[in-house]
């Protein structure tokens, strides 16, 4: 966390440190092309945020997270397309998506902020479609007026400090404004905040704002302006493997409930879930399969849920081993020095038998080694292996045990 | 076939801009020497039983190479790769990873393409199975296990089929699968690596569809559901060609249309960490999500001492800006099942269900 805290200040402005070539890296090859030299640039940045993550932190793995959404007159601004607000929904439902594909048992909400006024859109809940759905109606709402950042800090930290003390409880702040609209001292939210253990991250679309940069900094968060698209979109991303968790949480022991899927066979079985009921037609869920709670024996068509009725979380194995990979991240892969290169008895990628091309210009072998099985990859299976996959082909195609 | 496929998915992905899919079936096929030459013991012991009550490695590929040529006779775009596992490896068969594609094929009657697959898959196999691999181990025997680990296959599978997508030109899609026909049983190693897989699978919607010879696998009937796929328990050593030609020759779209084994009821229940009891309700922490079947103060995999639920029983009344409670927030959920608990003890099954 230390890094976190004593970094920003020390890198100076971006005009004041040494003029950048970034032209001299390119280079053209045989046909005339830069394609393949830009896309080696743009995978190596994606290696090296590989590289940059450490491992076994203590993480937060039941996340709560308030997104707070600028609504503001900034978000009609052009500079991202179609315009800020329309370019973030789209991000942010791949991000919804993604975070719960991730964290299973994490949790998330939203609020928008506009008109100097901040209301909550969805309740934090686990279920990602319902703030898909509530994201969708925001395209047909206007951004108007100016962004508080106050009160709606204070309505996501409202939920959050009742958050038990075990969970990661988290903001992250999409921030199209350059500007404010607050009703009291800001600072006493910011320490508020950070007395309650809220880690809030700032997201700001247009231009440094110094505020956000020390409430980022004050409540251990992290601080990022996105330059366009595909900038912002890898910032969003970042967000979503669970943050190092702050040294004074708790842990506890949770109780929680796994429920064996049944068939029901009959008739005096047959039951109504709990999660359709509120919707216009429960009668089409009506005796189909599903989940019980084991404490209540109350019908849920999917998990993870929590049980309405006595609270307990439900689960399935599955989604809790597929938290795991956060904590036993793949470790990441070597590049094979030049030298070594010749000597590889296997001269194809072990997940995908790609043939790589010799070394080129640039001194890299795009061979890349895993330092448990000594299995080579090529760069694409590498970046899809700690992406995606999180786990080494050639550790499981092993007889070595890992876990 | 495939005209059905590429139709809906034309229709689904106009916006998508996809003009045309292929079809990328991977089959993973299980190697292991020792269940394969158990069956074939078992076949000489019983010398007067019925000979067709055994699996032999032979007949058993020669219907699977009828099956492949099936699948590749169907479309012109489909495509197939076919994987060999074993109990501590696994190895591409086809396209070939030890042996370079054979040149000398034989000549026969049956089209190109279908040659060069089952002449490059037999010989694959000979590889392996008669000589020695170049990590030095033996190929067979010595170091197998009984138990077949299909894992590796699989992840190395859905690297290929990404590579395939990557590699695909624009406008068309490849839509992978993946057939995992196991033998031996299940090993529980690897099982971190069985659910990143599995859950890769799932969000490159890719199914999986599993046909199994031997016993009933576990693993695989969770693959199987968390994917979307079929699972097929073969009864019949000379069956396996019908079954794999009528219930896995097709995907997508058109499985819709056909008659399909009915989806299997998957048992999701965690086993405790502690005992290796399966279990309904159980005690999870909060740091490194270990399950437990009862309450201890302490976490016997990340040692961090755990507090009483209960003190957050206390203070939450008395939370000034807690005089608006969200039904749905989890503080209230929890603080719930602390009280249940507070009260319970730590009985965490005495309700039970039907």
């Amino acid at each position: 966390m230390a890094n976190m805290t004593d970094e920003p200040d020390e890198q100076g402005y971006r005009w004041e440190t040494e003029y950048e070539r970034t032209w001299e890296v390119l280079q053209e090859d045989a046909t005339g092309s830069l394609t393949a030299s830009v896309q080696d640039v743009v995978l190596g940045i994606k290696r090296r945020r590989l590289l940059e993550r450490k491992p076994n932190l203590r993480l937060g793995m039941m996340r709560h997270l308030f997104v707070i959404l600028d609504m503001s007159d900034s978000m009609r601004d052009q500079d991202l397309r179609p315009n800020r607000l329309f370019c973030v929904l789209r991000l942010l439902e791949n991000f919804i998506n993604e975070f719960f594909d991730q964290n299973p048992i994490g949790q998330l909400g939203v609020i928008t902020t506009r008109n100097k006024r901040a209301d909550r859109l969805t309740e934090l809940a686990g279920n990602p479609k319902k703030h898909i759905d509530a994201l969708q109606t925001l395209r047909t709402t206007d951004p108007h007026g100016e962004t508080t950042l106050q009160n709606s800090l204070e309505l996501a930290a409202q939920t959050l400090r009742n958050i038990p003390s075990h969970a990661s409880r988290e903001i992250i702040l999409i921030f199209g404004s350059l500007s404010s609209c607050d009703p009291g001292n800001i600072y006493d939210t910011t320490r508020m905040l950070r007395e309650c253990n809220i880690r809030c991250s700032v997201i700001g679309l247009a231009a440094e704002v110094s505020i956000c940069k020390t409430l980022a900094k004050e409540t251990v968060g992290e601080y990022s302006v996105a330059l366009d698209e595909p900038h912002l979109k890898d910032i969003l991303m970042s967000h979503i493997v669970p943050p190092p968790v702050s040294s004074n949480s708790d842990s506890f022991l949770i109780r929680m409930g796994f429920p064996q899927q049944k068939a029901l066979d009959r008739l005096d079985e047959f039951s109504f879930c709990m999660c359709h009921l509120d919707q216009p037609e429960p009668k089409t869920r009506y005796g189909q399969p599903g989940y019980f709670c084991p404490v209540c024996v109350t019908k849920y068509c999917e998990l993870p849920v929590e049980c309405r009725v006595c609270g307990l979380t439900l689960v399935s194995a599955p989604h809790l081993a597929r938290s795991y990979h956060h904590l036993f991240p793949v470790e990441a892969f070597e590049e094979v020095p030049k030298e070594e290169i010749e000597l590889l008895a296997d001269k194809k990628c072990f997940g995908c038998l790609t043939e790589t091309p010799h070394s080129d210009k640039s001194g890299t072998t795009h061979r890349f080694r895993c330092k448990v099985c000594q299995r080579t990859f090529c760069i694409d299976c590498d970046l899809f292996i700690h992406d995606t996959l999180h786990s080494c082909p050639g550790c499981a195609s092993s007889a070595a045990k890992t876990e | 076939m495939s005209g059905l496929t590429s139709l809906g998915a034309a229709q689904a992905g106009v916006s998508s801009g996809i003009e045309s899919i292929t079809d990328l079936l991977v089959v993973i096929l299980d190697l292991n020497p020792i269940w394969w030459s158990e069956q074939l013991d078992n076949g000489v012991e019983n010398g007067n039983g019925p000979p067709s009550q055994q699996y032999g490695l032979a007949p058993t590929l020669d219907q699977i190479l009828i099956f492949l040529n099936s699948y590749l006779l169907i479309h012109p775009g489909n495509q197939v790769v076919v994987l060999g596992c074993l109990h501590s490896r696994s190895y591409f068969l086809y396209p070939p990873e030890l042996i370079n594609m054979p040149t000398d094929m034989p000549s026969d009657s049956r089209p190109e393409a279908f040659r060069i697959v089952n002449h490059t898959v037999q010989r694959a196999i000979q590889h392996i199975l008669l000589q020695t691999s170049p990590d030095g181990e033996p190929a067979a025997g010595g170091e197998e296990k009984r138990e077949t680990v299909f894992v590796g296959a699989l992840s190395r599978s859905l690297c290929y089929i990404h590579r395939m997508q990557r590699e695909s030109p624009k406008g068309q899609f490849v839509q992978g699968r993946v057939l995992v026909i196991e033998a031996g049983p299940d090993s529980s190693s690897h099982y971190m690596h069985f659910i990143n897989t599995i859950f890769t699978a799932q969000k490159m919607n890719v199914k999986i569809d599993a046909c199994v010879l031997g016993e009933d696998s576990i693993l695989l009937q969770q693959a199987v559901d968390l994917t979307g796929g079929l699972y097929v328990k073969v009864e019949n050593p000379g069956g396996v060609v019908q079954v794999l030609n009528s219930v896995f020759i097709l995907d997508g779209a058109e499985r819709s249309t056909m008659s399909v084994p009915e989806k299997i009821q998957v048992d999701y229940r965690a086993a405790c960490f502690c005992h290796q009891k399966l279990i309904e309700v159980g005690y999870v922490c909060s740091v490194c999500l270990s399950v437990f079947c009862a309450f201890s103060p302490m976490c016997s995999t990340c040692q961090s001492t755990f507090k009483f639920m209960t003190g957050i029983k206390k203070r939450k009344p008395t939370d000034p800006t807690s005089s608006v409670p969200s039904p749905s927030s989890s503080s209230a959920a929890v603080a719930a099942v602390a009280t249940k608990k507070a009260r319970n003890g730590t009985g965490p099954n005495s309700n039970g269900k039907a």
